[in-house]
């Protein structure tokens, strides 16, 4: 495979990558972070040097889900015990939209 | 005093009347208050409802009317698995106090057959980690010796039963979870075949890798466990559905033949038998042989257990140091000496040599950190997390706050993968080297009944030694084969590293023998010997 130049994962890099995954960082997270995904992904690149286990073999192919099959569920009040938030009828959802404009 | 006993012992004290369900209770509860200041097993107790399932149980026994043949026998879960209207955490501030409405498969499973559920387990958050110092919510520390860690990411389970608070427990396995601990605690683990026993209401680390483990004193005892909760297709689970090798079933109680048109020259790992199971599917499954069609015995109990059958003529490859290449040389000596026990027990011991493990660890930290970057997303504090009836908050915000620092970092690094080029050039090559350790383990264990490994490459390590993040992955170096592969895996207690802390010996075979690994594992604690209790 064509190894080409990726990206550092550096802390802007990272920011990026941890509001794609909502998780809100402090500064020292960020900087603790980005040093350490770095270095795991310099260590993940070995993934793709020659070796007894890096070209895959013959051509099965496993696939492990089963359809949907629907079956019975909880009453409402069963499921709701497990929302974290609810007002006796529906989930609650956190506010994430402030005067039109995206939090 | 009966801490410390076999599931097996106390079936038959039970029988005898020797003791009763509740007095058994009793005693471990009372062993459980004892030694949790220094163990610190568990996360949650229930005393009372253990007492009344005891009680229970001890009225059916007298009305002739037992459920199953361990009615009464007490054991714990993970907090990873959902136990109706009792605390499920999953190591984690994020769902400290989350109250599920339904039991996981295996609890109800357990709880059908009247044992008696005396708690819930630590565990490393979310099972991210292999010494259950992740857990947010306490420290467990190994029975044998407090200053060093049980192992994870079951280390609750493992300490529980090494510390004989509990005869059996559950845990979970994704990359040597089960297996490892056990080793570092000196007691058996196993990680079946996947998909062999449903996760139902099990929370996910790893989908496609994770798998319910058994944690034990003796294989008899996996074994007994294992036939209670095995072998019933469906059941929510996805990977119990479908035949191993990719073939939707016949019909809801089979497992499919070999597909037509697998490789033809290269033995399959995925040509299993034909097992097939009575028409109400309730009962649990037997070992099948090899190329037969098997039935399953209405008794699990009463079926022939493969423990006792003995390991002669059975064909061993030995991997003395699991492909690793550098393992101390006190694990070496257990390898050599388990062979040796083995080979005088009747097996043909053969030399073999595994691939370096190194390729396929970095495949595993690939796909779990994918998967649980995935998984995680809907602790949201919408769906799940932050606690019933807390405000409701921004959901990056209580993410940040809620989860520890190692699972923010694999939901960063599984998040970092599959964004962009990274998926080409980081998880479809792993999903190539997962690809090619089935293929090869498939080739082996076509040439051999069992392959024979270390589980750890040395034995538990102390709390106040630094141990980095390479050393602490590189826990998972032996047991990750049979993870990538879905191979049952067994680890017993053999030898004693240099601290006289317990190692663990592995032994992994094709998909659906557990009976072999039963067998084996059964053969090397008849020679050990029974293990000391603690306390």
């Amino acid at each position: 495979m064509d190894l080409y130049e990726r990206p550092l994962a550096d802390e802007e890099y990272l920011a990026r990558i941890a509001g794609a995954a909502c998780l809100r960082l402090t500064p020292e997270e960020l900087r603790q972070f980005a040093r350490q995904t770095e270095a795991m992904l310099c260590e993940l690149d070995r993934l793709q040097a020659p070796g007894p286990l890096a070209e895959g073999g013959g051509a099965v192919r496993v696939e492990a889900l089963r359809e949907d099959v629907p079956g019975c569920s909880l009453g409402r009040e069963e499921l709701l015990s497990a929302a974290p938030v609810q007002d006796g009828v529906c989930f609650t959802a956190p506010p994430v939209l402030k005067g039109g404009e995206a939090e | 005093m009966k801490a410390g006993l076999t599931v097996s012992e106390l079936i038959g004290m039970l029988e005898s009347g020797a003791c009763t369900a509740e007095e058994l209770t009793l005693e471990c509860l009372d062993r459980i208050a004892r030694l949790e200041p220094t163990v610190g097993a568990f996360l949650t107790v229930d005393a009372r409802g253990a007492l009344a399932a005891a009680a229970e149980s001890d009225r059916r026994r007298r009305a002739g009317a037992l459920l199953h043949p361990m009615d009464g026998i007490p054991f714990a879960v993970k907090d990873n698995f959902c136990t109706r209207g009792l605390r499920t955490t999953c190591g984690s501030r994020m769902l400290e106090n989350y109250l599920p409405p339904y039991d996981a498969e295996v609890v109800s499973l357990l709880r059908g057959a009247g044992c008696v559920l005396l708690g819930k387990l630590n565990m490393d958050e979310f099972s991210m980690g292999s010494s259950t110092r992740y857990s947010a919510l306490g420290v467990t520390r190994n029975p044998l010796d407090p200053a060093r860690v049980p192992g994870g990411s079951s280390g609750g389970a493992a300490a529980a039963v090494a510390a004989g608070e509990v005869p059996f427990a559950i845990g979970s396995d994704t990359g040597g979870s089960v297996r490892q601990p056990a080793a570092f605690c000196g007691v058996t683990g196993l990680k079946p075949t996947a998909g062999r026993i449903s996760r139902f209401g099990m929370t996910a680390f790893a989908p496609s890798l994770d798998c319910v483990g058994i944690v034990a004193h003796t294989a008899a005892d996996a074994e007994l466990v294992f036939h209670l909760l095995a072998g019933r297709p469906g059941d929510g689970d996805g990977a119990s559905r479908t035949s191993m090798n990719g073939r939707r079933e016949n019909d809801p109680g089979t497992l499919c033949a070999p597909a037509s048109g697998c490789s033809g020259d290269t033995p399959s790992i995925f040509d299993i038998p034909t097992v097939r199971y009575p028409g109400d599917g309730s009962a649990s499954f037997r070992a099948p042989v090899r190329g037969q069609e098997t039935a399953v015995p209405d008794d699990p109990v009463s079926a022939p257990r493969s423990a006792a059958a003995g390991v002669r003529g059975l064909r061993i490859a030995v991997a003395a140091d699991g492909g690793v290449g550098r393992v101390a040389p006190c694990v070496a000596r257990a390898v050599a000496q388990a062979a040796e026990c083995l080979g005088q027990a009747g097996a043909v011991i053969l030399p073999a040599e595994l691939p370096s493990p190194e390729q396929a660890l970095l495949c595993y930290c690939v796909l779990t950190a994918v998967e649980a970057a995935s998984d995680l997303a809907r602790y949201d504090g919408i769906r799940y997390g932050g606690g019933q009836g807390a405000e409701p908050r921004d959901p990056a915000a209580l993410r940040g706050a809620c989860f520890g620092t190692e699972v923010k970092r694999r939901i960063l690094l599984g998040t970092a993968l599959m964004s962009g080029d990274f998926r080409a050039r980081y998880y479809e090559p792993a999903c190539r080297v997962r690809e090619s350790v089935r293929h090869m383990m498939g080739r082996m264990l076509a040439q051999c009944d069992l392959i024979l490994c270390p589980t750890v490459t040395g034995g538990a390590f102390r709390f106040d030694e630094t141990v980095s993040e390479l050393q602490m992955r590189e826990m998972d170096l032996c047991t990750v084969y049979a993870s990538l592969a879905g191979v049952p895996a067994i680890s017993v207690p053999v030898g004693e590293d240099e601290n006289r802390m317990p190692l663990g010996i592995q032994l992994m075979a094709a998909p659906l023998r557990e009976d072999l690994v039963f067998r084996a594992a059964a053969a090397l604690e008849a020679a050990a010997g029974p293990a000391a209790a603690y306390g």
